[in-house]
């Protein structure tokens, strides 16, 4: 773009030619609060411009844990909470180490001053947080939430400090979750989302997760991947008056309870697998079980229209070998 | 001016340098701003735009011209012979050929697409300055927008202190 000539006409700053709200349109356009927040140096006048945004999408990605925490403390004590519509989308570079639950904690904290509309923070997989529980603080005005780690353990305020209950209400707006890799007591958190329309949950690795209790009266989607190898006994509890599509697919070693109260559910994908096959008929065992549902053909019959069945069954011993 | 077809519906926009456009209602409707004002009945005789002078003014209604949809009888006709496809290609050339104008008239036009709330041009016209923003050095970027740093080295040494996260 060297078209630009400088001199002869003897250019007026764009920033003198244009008002400020087009600017931050322009800032807005860019999609990226990195180059956005680059303009800073470009002039006293363009310093701090792009914290005056109204919409923004702060997109850290692959930037190290510190500088993200700092940038994000930077923004939280500059920004005037509730003003401006945040996306946050943050993901951490690849670090292997520990960060302890503290930094990651005040990380949260700067994140929820911004109250997103739209949360997404994933963590590498070589990036531990110390097993400590962190505190999830509010977040009232996400409408969005997708959080990934490999074990992170989240708590949420069971008794708040404020003097009535039934007022407070962290994720009220939170229409869309999605954990993968976090430990967290469902049976809390849930209620405390009276609006949450999808669920995804993915448990796979995680030790204390072998409970799952999904009790939601606006959940809509359920999707669950389950798989530990360590924990003898999973349970599953859903209890949703409009839930209208289940897909879960569970790796287990054991035994599974599952109770399901939905009854206006019409879609259902359920895979279970079993680490070793269980239900031995002689030699024969149950390594897993599957059924799905098509809504599309002939729904209303009873419940549940399985249309597809699948058991998958091996050989109890590897060593056997069977003549065909 | 000469009169055009019948039963299409005629605006007049006025610049404050005084010159007078007189464009299709359709045509005009292409900014928000207007059509808002049209709805609104506040456009009976003439429509004076101000700070937009004549020759930004001529261009907007250009762009506008061709980025009214083609409906209707002659709209039908034109759209059997050529596929939407190559209307949107075509319509990416002319583009490409507007906007080949200078700096100075470049920012009048994204000031006037903003102010008459037009957003494919004003999507078109910031399109460079946020290229030029994102792709370039600081110093390319104050090139461009005859920014002069009026920074003391130790102040640009916090801001990029403060901003460290942006400049890795």
């Amino acid at each position: 773009m060297g078209s630009s000539s400088k001199g002869s006409e003897g250019p007026a700053d764009l920033i003198s030619v244009l008002p400020e709200d087009l600017l931050l349109e322009i800032l807005e356009r860019l999609g990226s609060a990195r180059a956005a927040a680059g303009t800073s140096l470009l002039s006293r006048r363009w310093r701090g411009l792009w914290t005056r945004l109204p919409s923004l999408t702060l997109s850290f990605h692959d930037l190290p844990f510190g500088s993200i925490q700092a940038a994000l403390h930077r923004a939280a004590a500059r920004g005037r909470p509730g003003v401006y519509i945040y996306h946050l989308n943050i993901r951490v570079a690849g670090e292997a180490g520990t960060i302890g639950a503290g930094r990651f904690s005040s990380l949260l904290s700067d994140a929820a001053r911004l109250s997103p509309v739209e949360l997404r923070l994933t963590l590498p997989r070589n990036l531990q947080v110390s097993c400590m529980d962190v505190a999830l603080p509010s977040f009232h005005r996400a409408t969005s939430m997708d959080l990934r780690a490999r074990t992170l353990h989240l708590t949420v305020w069971a008794k708040p400090y404020g003097p009535i209950n039934s007022c407070y209400v962290p994720f009220r707006s939170l229409e869309r979750l999605s954990l993968s890799g976090c430990h967290i007591d469902l049976a809390t958190f849930i209620p405390f989302c009276p609006r949450l329309r999808v669920l995804r949950l993915n448990t796979i690795g995680l030790i204390d997760m072998s409970n799952i209790t999904v009790h939601s009266a606006s959940l809509e989607e359920l999707v669950v991947e389950h798989g530990n190898r360590w924990t003898g006994r999973t349970h599953i509890s859903v209890d949703s008056p409009v839930l209208k599509q289940l897909a879960a697919s569970f790796h287990a070693c054991g035994n599974i309870g599952v109770s399901i109260l939905a009854p206006m559910l019409d879609k259902v994908w359920w895979r279970c697998s079993y680490a070793k096959p269980i239900y031995g008929l002689g030699l024969w065992g149950l390594s897993e079980v599957g059924f799905s549902t098509d809504a599309g053909r002939d729904a209303c019959v009873q419940l549940p229209s399985v249309h597809v069945l699948s058991l998958h069954i091996s050989p109890v011993q590897d060593s056997v070998s069977f003549p065909n | 001016m000469a009169t055009r077809e019948a039963g299409k519906k005629m605006i007049m926009l006025k610049s404050p340098d005084g010159m007078e456009f007189e464009v299709e209602e359709a045509v005009a409707m292409e900014s928000q701003t207007i059509r808002k004002m049209i709805e609104d009945d506040c456009a009976d005789t003439a429509i004076l735009i101000p700070n937009i002078n004549s020759k930004i003014l001529s261009r907007v209604i250009e762009y506008c011209n061709k980025h009214v949809p083609t409906t209707g009888a002659t709209g039908a006709a034109a759209s059997d012979t050529v596929a939407p496809a190559a209307l949107a290609e075509d319509l990416k050339i002319w583009d490409a050929e507007f906007i080949k104008v200078n700096r100075a008239t470049r920012f009048n036009l994204i000031q006037a697409a903003s102010y008459l709330n037009i957003k494919g041009l004003l999507d078109l016209t910031s399109q460079t300055t946020i290229d030029t923003i994102s792709d370039n050095s600081l110093e390319e970027i104050r090139s461009f927008l005859s920014t002069k740093n009026d920074y003391l080295p130790e102040e640009e040494q916090t801001i990029r202190r403060e901003n460290q996260w942006a400049f890795q």
